[in-house]
């Protein structure tokens, strides 16, 4: 493998990753809202869908059976009906009950950490899991210039396999072997 | 080095969420108060209406609760008209608004402890949601320029509402 091909699968790496998490982010171009859902539940079901039922721990306006959500869904239902966006609606109840009420946090300011972390976590492990990999993989190959029988055996336990050294298990056996 | 670094990170991470969960969810600052009360109008359980624009220059105890909210509702009712009693004359106004309830189950409430002071049904929750609501009781008092000064979440009690009300009426008229 040349350092050339190395570098451009780490690229695919990333780009396959970047896909995989930029629909989550909101970055892809989201449809017009009327465009949709034409219907009028559906678009209060979305709505809905986006926030915190007050009463329940942790359930959309949506989902809850709670008599508080309902009412809340045919307020969303009327004021769709009245004219109003998901934007307003979705304002309207920010406005009462504070951020607390969206069920995701939006993506500005230091709220973006919310978002981020989960991924940088997810790169940062990776990374790691890489470069130990690496490393792993150039001892291995430094000792197989040194002795061709580079994997580790009940002849050979001190030979460092992908692992790195390989202690105690290949001793017990060497003893074994021994007696 | 690096690994230190990220370990370093994630014990942070782990330290921020860890503090969330010491937070009791339920305990919500009300972005309503300091602003202006939403505007309502409240059909009484004995007839008519009460709108709050009537309410102006007055203070106001208003309180959202239900009959099957036990104990806390049973807890308060007392204290509430208590607070009438002691305050109608003085222009204090305490308005009850039963909320996720049946018409029978809010009269026979009513009834139990025999409330004087105005009470109605917010039959769509429409009232609740606008006060922002998360549960019952709640209880929001607003001063003489119709502004929310203050809410209390779970039952209150004279004593807590009064000196409240005390300094909101030595406030000019």
């Amino acid at each position: 493998m040349t350092a050339d091909t190395g570098r451009r699968r780490r690229w695919v790496v990333v780009l396959v990753l970047a896909a995989a998490i930029a629909p989550r982010l909101g970055l892809a171009d989201p449809a017009p809202a009327a465009e949709r859902t034409p219907d009028l539940d559906a678009r209060a079901q979305a709505i809905a869908a986006r926030l915190r039922c007050p009463v329940c721990q942790n359930e959309s306006v949506a989902d809850s059976p709670a008599e508080l959500a309902a009412q809340m869904r045919a307020m969303i239902r009327d004021r769709l009906a009245a004219g109003e966006s998901e934007e307003q609606i979705i304002a309207y109840f920010v406005d009462r009950y504070g951020q607390w009420i969206l069920l995701e946090p939006p993506r500005r300011g230091i709220l973006w950490v919310v978002w981020l972390t989960p991924a940088a976590a997810v790169l940062a492990g990776a990374a790691l899991a890489a470069a130990y990999l690496r490393r792993a993989i150039k001892a291995g190959a430094a000792s197989s210039a040194a002795d061709s029988d580079s994997y580790p055996s009940v002849d050979n336990p001190q030979q460092p396999g992908i692992w790195g050294q390989t202690p105690d298990v290949g001793r017990v056996w060497k003893k074994s072997s021994d007696r | 080095m690096w690994l230190w670094a990220a370990l370093a990170v994630a014990v942070a991470v782990l330290a921020v969420l860890g503090a969330g969960l010491r937070r009791d969810p339920r305990r919500l600052p009300s972005p309503l108060v300091g602003r202006p009360t939403p505007a309502f109008s409240l059909p009484l359980l004995n007839g008519g209406v009460l709108r709050s624009e009537a309410l102006r220059g007055r203070v106001v105890v208003v309180n959202f609760w239900a009959s099957w909210c036990y104990p806390a509702c049973y807890d308060e009712a007392p204290h509430l008209q208590r607070l009438w009693d002691r305050y109608g004359e003085r222009g204090v106004v305490v308005v009850g608004i039963n909320i996720q309830d049946t018409e029978a189950g809010a009269r026979a409430f009513v009834r139990r402890f025999g409330q004087t002071f105005p009470v109605g049904r917010d039959r769509t929750g429409s009232i609740a949601i606008d006060f922002g609501v998360v549960g019952v009781p709640e209880t929001y008092l607003i001063d003489r320029q119709g502004r929310i000064v203050f809410k209390h979440a779970g039952a209150v009690t004279e004593d807590l509402l009064a000196a409240r009300i005390e300094a909101l009426l030595a406030q000019g008229r």
